[in-house]
């Protein structure tokens, strides 16, 4: 007799721990939910953000408060949003890839994945080298070509991303080429160099001006640094395409601290794949040059644990490049 | 234009009233609160709303700025030096009247330069490198120094210290961390506002409460001392006309355009003024340039916008994402394809500027009334106001301690006779320069002289220093001859 | 120049150059690199030598000005409320410090409350009621009306349920 209520004890207390998270579930959310953007305001994530966040609050009923944290590349807003607590009430929305990559190219501790538990993606973002129409190069042989040729002489910008240009620098490993580097602060600013020639050549990703003026022919494409095909663009070819070893991963999605029940990130999860999937918002952000794609939790893991094993090995590979 | 339209112009210029007129939220701000609400809309009213938010918060700055020393944003601090003395003054109701007509004669003179120069001269933008970046913030900083008269040494001083100020953080071309000493948050620098709400804001609430109150004048200001006497008028006119054209032209150079247009104009008002010492104690061109000119320069930064679909300023920033989110992607194409888009937000802005002016001269008055306040009420409201204003930003704890600690730097330096508006001015211009001399430097190789001797940049360098020299020459053959 | 003033201008000239001292060797220990490849520290260290250059000039300005021992006539008492002065500062750097621990309302109250009894009041009432009324009235603006994320706990909570 005993023995069987205190197994109907165990049971219960057992399903007590199951049910709960549960049953927050099922209350969540109940108050606002904040998204945590480590980017400024304006820029694409911010955009995206808020474009996600009117249709996340009529998915989960309440208001949808969107909060700028930048700095440090993303850092900041990253970290302060691992401060919170782990209630599925903040949810940071970034280009995860880039929050895992840019620590190794900052020399700071690396972001620790256990640390984050993933909701998804929505959007993937091609980098892509940009070159003025009228320079001697047309393709992206023809650029390493005239680099050879000519070492020291050629630049390279980059729209904030260092990952990016640190692929690009791969390259000029690979070929044994000397150029010049220069970082911008973000694609609009990468996208008025380029634009006026003041560099020969820059990499920034689709969606910003540079890429609209390419559309419409004002610049040429000599490669997508990337893994996949450049929105319009079908021809341009990728680096693992052409044999190169590195490419950039740009992934825009959204995470909760690691710890946050797993009922109430599966409920973000499934409303971040319905409401990436909305026509209204695949039609939008097609139209601005993006390319909407819905990754789940495991899918972006994996795409992360690339990030985690390529980027070390990329920085440890440019350690022989020579500053241009 | 559908009524709805109408509507959409005035909730837009009252809701950027008063987002300028709060510390803290900002046009940027309240653009990105409503861009969810825009979504809803077609993308012409979206335009209208939003260009009336950046107007009104303009105005809203600049209402601060005079009766309370505390500037609204960054564009606003040159009208704080001889608006706030002309307040003190008792001519508060002047300089509000003068910032409210000066803005709206420069948006319609910029908007109309807009429509005029729109296809033809956006490409003028394109020509701005890193080089040319760097000639434009050392030429702002030259006027910088110069702005405030008084000692060049103090100027300098200050500047240095803002353009120091300005360093702190992660440096944006290397990663490396610096001046941070680990905490976290300075990572992304020292950003404005809480050094400027500090700075005018806090430091003014400090001054105020140090001196015995002063009992304001209980009376109900008439009308006409709410208005410019015609002396007035005469005087400021056509620094609102000279601001307009400056704000305008400086505004299609990319860049914290706005921002150097106030002091470029408010120079120029200093040196062609008859009334030259005035400056810094309530002279109203003082006012009427910088206003103007700061309003013309909105105008003029909506060209590489709509033409090159290139924004210079997050706010710009925001429309062009407004604008892509309605699935129109400014740029040439846009321009041809759907001009009657174009002709309509030119109409709207406009209707905003029309706006303004009806909604904010009645203003006037209520605004005045404002300093009749007592001030033991009146102090808690504007401290009270900082600390939510700048939170609202960033959430950032670490920018209300910074208020607190440049309040009281604030009010240390001006106990010492320091002025305090080319700090914060060189807190935004300083980065620009550094980053800009350093990008060039990257792309060139290390060659200075290809970084001075282009075109744009010595044209510019010339200009400022013939701006300096050409006075004292005068000056010199006038001792001579005298 | 007379001696109070005097000596708050040395003081701060002083600070000054302190300041621009240990700007200086900050930007020291940063990787200078070339001029042809600045590193972050070129810069911030031609800033420091500026500021070392002119607040030393400063400084000798100040100095040569130092009056002369006679002591002048004692400036009137400009009642300089010195407390209130401080009282505000601490109530500014207070704000941050207990914002996220008792939330939005509360701090907001308090520090207003604080504020008014520093300046004097004549109703304490009056000052009780305004500085709720300033707490509650800003929640109200800046959360419901410009939707902006302020710490909340309980009170902001029931609050915000009002006329949801």
């Amino acid at each position: 007799m005993k023995k069987s209520l205190c197994v109907l004890l165990a049971v219960m207390f057992v399903s007590a721990f199951w049910w709960c998270p549960l049953w927050a579930a099922e209350k969540y959310p109940d108050k606002p939910i904040t998204f945590v953007v480590p980017l400024g305001t304006g820029g694409m994530t911010d955009i995206t953000a808020r474009l996600l966040a009117e249709k996340f609050k009529a998915e989960l009923g309440q208001p949808v408060l969107v909060v700028n944290k930048p700095g440090a590349n993303g850092l900041i807003g990253v970290k302060y949003a691992l401060g919170q607590p782990a209630d599925g009430y903040t949810i940071i929305v970034s280009i995860l890839t880039d929050n895992f990559a840019s620590p190794y190219f900052q020399e700071v501790e690396p972001l620790n994945m256990k640390d984050l538990s993933l909701i998804g993606s929505y959007m993937p973002q091609e980098r892509v080298l940009f070159t003025p129409p009228d320079k001697p190069y047309k393709t992206f042989q023809e650029f390493i070509d005239y680099a050879r040729k000519n070492p020291g002489k050629i630049s390279v910008g980059s729209g904030a991303v260092q990952w990016a240009l640190e692929v690009v620098k791969s390259v000029a490993v690979k070929e044994n080429l000397r150029m010049k580097y220069v970082m911008f602060k973000s694609g609009g600013e990468a996208s008025t160099a380029i634009l006026g020639s003041h560099v020969d050549s820059c990499e920034t990703g689709t969606g910003t001006p540079a890429y609209q003026a390419a559309r419409e022919g004002k610049l040429n494409l000599l490669v997508n640094l990337g893994k996949e095909t450049v929105p319009f663009f079908p021809e341009t070819k990728n680096l693992k395409q052409l044999g190169y070893p590195f490419y950039t991963i740009v992934e825009y999605g959204m995470a909760v601290r690691s710890g946050t029940p797993e009922p109430i990130r599966k409920k973000l999860e499934d409303a971040l794949k319905k409401v990436s999937q909305d026509p209204e918002v695949k039609e939008k952000m097609i139209q601005m040059g993006l390319t909407p794609r819905f990754l789940d939790g495991k899918a972006l893991e994996i795409l992360i644990q690339d990030t985690i094993k390529s980027v070390p090995e990329l920085i440890k590979y440019n350690k022989a490049v020579q500053e241009g | 234009m559908k009524p709805l339209y109408l509507f959409y112009a005035l909730a837009g210029t009252i809701l950027g009233t008063i987002t300028g007129v709060l510390p803290g939220l900002g046009p940027l701000g309240a653009m990105a609160i409503l861009l969810s609400f825009t979504l809803k809309m077609d993308a012409t009213a979206a335009m209208i709303l939003f260009a009336g938010i950046y107007y009104g918060a303009m105005y809203g700055g600049s209402t601060t700025s005079i009766l309370l020393n505390i500037p609204g944003e960054a564009a606003s601090v040159v009208t704080c030096i001889d608006g706030y003395q002309m307040a003190q003054k008792g001519r508060a109701g002047a300089a509000l009247t003068v910032a409210a007509v000066g803005s709206f004669i420069a948006g319609t003179i910029s908007i109309m330069g807009l429509m005029i120069v729109a296809l033809y001269l956006s490409d003028i933008a394109l020509r701005f490198g890193p080089s040319e970046f760097f000639a434009i913030g050392v030429c702002g900083l030259m006027f910088l120094i110069r702005l405030t008269g008084g000692s060049i040494l103090q100027s300098l001083i200050v500047t240095l210290v803002g353009m120091a100020l300005g360093t702190v953080g992660i440096d944006f071309l290397t990663g490396a961390e610096r001046f941070t000493y680990g905490i976290n948050e300075l990572g992304q620098g020292i950003e404005f506002l809480p050094v400027a709400m500090g700075i005018f804001g806090i430091a003014e609430v400090l001054q105020s409460v140090q001196g015995k109150e002063v009992p304001k004048s209980a009376l109900k200001v008439r009308l006409r001392e709410l208005l410019p006497t015609r002396k007035e008028w005469k005087r400021s006119i056509p620094s609102m006309f000279r601001g307009s054209v400056l704000g305008f032209f400086i505004g299609l150079v990319p860049g914290p355009s706005p921002i150097i247009s106030t002091f470029v104009s408010y120079f120029t008002e200093k040196r062609l003024s008859k009334h030259p010492d005035e400056f810094g104690h309530g002279a109203i061109e003082g006012v009427a340039g910088p206003e103007s000119a700061n309003n013309a320069a909105v105008g003029g930064a909506y060209v590489p916008l709509f033409a090159l679909g290139i924004p210079f300023t997050p706010a710009m920033a925001m429309v062009l994402g407004t604008l892509m989110l309605h699935g129109l992607t400014p740029g040439p194409n846009l321009m041809k394809e759907k001009a009657d888009l174009f002709w309509v937000v030119i109409a709207s802005m406009y209707i905003g500027n029309f706006m303004l002016i009806i909604l904010n001269l009645p203003l006037v008055n209520v605004f005045v009334n404002i300093l009749r306040i007592p001030q033991r009420i009146l102090m808690p409201i504007i401290v009270l106001l900082c600390l939510i204003g700048v939170y609202s930003v960033n959430a950032s704890l670490l920018d209300l301690l910074l208020l607190a600690i440049f309040g009281f730097i604030g009010y240390v330096l001006r106990q010492a006779g320091f002025q305090v508006a080319p700090l914060i001015l060189a807190l935004v211009i300083g980065p620009m320069i550094e980053t800009s001399l350093r990008q060039a430097l990257k792309i060139t190789g290390g060659n200075l002289a290809e970084v001075v001797f282009r075109p744009i940049c010595l044209s510019l360098y010339l200009l400022t220093l013939l701006c300096f020299t050409v006075p004292l020459v005068l000056k010199w053959t006038r001792r001579r001859q005298g | 120049m007379d001696r109070k003033r005097y000596r708050k201008q040395i003081i701060i000239s002083l600070a000054l150059f302190g300041f621009s001292l240990f700007y200086f060797l900050s930007a020291l220990r940063l990787k200078m690199g070339t001029p042809r490849n600045m590193g972050p520290g070129f810069v911030p260290a031609m800033i420091g030598v500026l500021l070392l250059v002119s607040t030393a000039f400063h400084f000798i300005r100040v100095y040569r000005e130092r009056p002369s021992g006679e002591v002048m006539e004692q400036s009137a008492e400009e009642a300089k409320n010195y407390w209130a002065i401080a009282g505000i500062l601490v109530c500014t750097a207070a704000y941050p410090l207990i914002l996220e621990t008792v939330k939005f309302i509360t701090s907001t109250f308090l520090v207003g409350f604080a504020m008014l009894l520093l300046l004097k009041p004549r109703n304490l009432l009056f000052s009780f009621l305004f500085s709720l009324g300033m707490a509650v009235g800003c929640f109200f603006l800046f959360s419901r009306f410009f939707g902006v994320a302020l710490p909340s706990g309980f009170l902001e909570g029931l609050l915000f349920r009002i006329g949801a």
